[in-house]
């Protein structure tokens, strides 16, 4: 590992951490865990980070596919607390959010009832603000099938919400 | 539906915790605690135990080891604040600070003044963006490290030689 790579690195995790603990959050009913995942994902971009790219956007990109990983990961198994995010969490406990609005509310409600694949879409493209093409790249997905998914997603969304609306 | 979709979604994105200077502090620290983590070789590490007047040592693992020797710091686990520095000869060193009371006769300091004076230090240490002096390498690091702390206190009116600071360095690589 090179003294630039450690730049490099340094400068990513500076310029992206606060929107992959966000990412997390939005993603996690325990709040506190996201600092974990957090914590874990830079561990694991540690450990590659010969693989980093230079240009700061794929950085980015790079550092959320990661993040989705640990994501996942963290889904399907038990995860140690890591003491590097003690504080961190120490921190996400006594910080409380701003509550949702009732309508806010309904939409999410109806956001998480879709089916697995179309609700990360969804939420990476309306919650954290990515492209489709950059959503697809975080989930794996080629463009096309990305797009028909997320259309189908929102026909879902629209059906949902018509119907809690009339109902 | 009184709004397009997608403005019920982007209304729909769950609120997070806020951005303030104090969470870019506490993901400053994840981010060198992550860097020490992940780096740290097999082999242990070496904590070298650093205590100097109004000020902080961020020395070579040789220099601070001949220079004070082993120190028994239980400090170390709950510091004031923590970052990381490259050492002179290529070291990635872990350091951790804490302010602590110093009784200097030539500066008598009554108790009341001596707290104050250390939960000040203490403060500034936790809040301290060490960001804007890693330009700063080794002793000149602690030189700045030490003239803010100083001007700090004495824009409090506090007396800067009521407190010590103690710090640590956890250097890899070290062969002693």
């Amino acid at each position: 590992m090179t003294a630039n790579d450690r730049a490099k690195i340094r400068s990513a995790f500076r310029d992206t951490a606060p929107d992959l603990l966000a990412y997390f959050e939005r993603r996690l009913t325990d709040r506190e865990e996201a600092a974990d995942l957090l914590g874990q994902t830079m561990l694991t971009a540690w450990r590659r980070v010969d693989k980093l790219p230079a240009d700061p956007e794929r950085q980015r990109m790079w550092l959320f596919v990661i993040a989705a990983n640990t994501l996942s990961n963290h889904r399907r198994t038990w995860q140690h607390r890591l003491d590097l995010a003690d504080r961190l969490r120490e921190h996400l406990a006594t910080t409380a959010p701003a509550p949702a609005a009732g309508e806010a509310h309904a939409v999410r409600d109806a956001v998480l009832r879709l089916r697995d694949a179309q609700r990360e879409l969804v939420m990476l493209i309306h919650w954290d603000g990515f492209t489709i093409v950059e959503a697809a790249e975080i989930l794996g997905l080629n463009a096309s099938t990305a797009r028909s998914r997320y259309a189908a997603a929102k026909d879902a969304l629209r059906r949902a919400l018509v119907e809690a609306s009339a109902g | 539906m009184p709004s397009s979709l997608d403005d019920l979604l982007a209304s729909s994105t769950p609120a997070t915790t806020p951005r303030t200077a104090e969470l870019d502090r506490e993901l400053a620290v994840v981010v060198s605690a992550a860097e020490v983590a992940a780096t740290a070789p097999s082999r242990r590490r070496k904590r070298i135990a650093i205590v100097s007047l109004a000020t902080i040592g961020i020395l070579g693992a040789g220099a601070a080891a001949g220079a004070t020797g082993l120190l028994p710091t239980p400090w170390f686990d709950d510091p004031a604040a923590r970052t990381t520095q490259t050492s002179p000869d290529g070291k990635t060193c872990d350091l951790a600070f804490s302010a602590k009371g110093l009784h200097d006769p030539a500066h008598p300091v009554n108790e009341a003044t001596r707290a104050e004076t250390i939960a000040a230090a203490d403060a500034f240490l936790k809040g301290f963006d060490f960001s804007t002096i890693e330009q700063y390498k080794g002793d000149t690091m602690r030189a700045e490290l030490a003239r803010r702390l100083s001007a700090h206190l004495a824009q409090q009116g506090l007396p800067p030689e009521a407190v010590s600071v103690a710090a640590m360095a956890s250097c890899l690589g070290s062969d002693q």
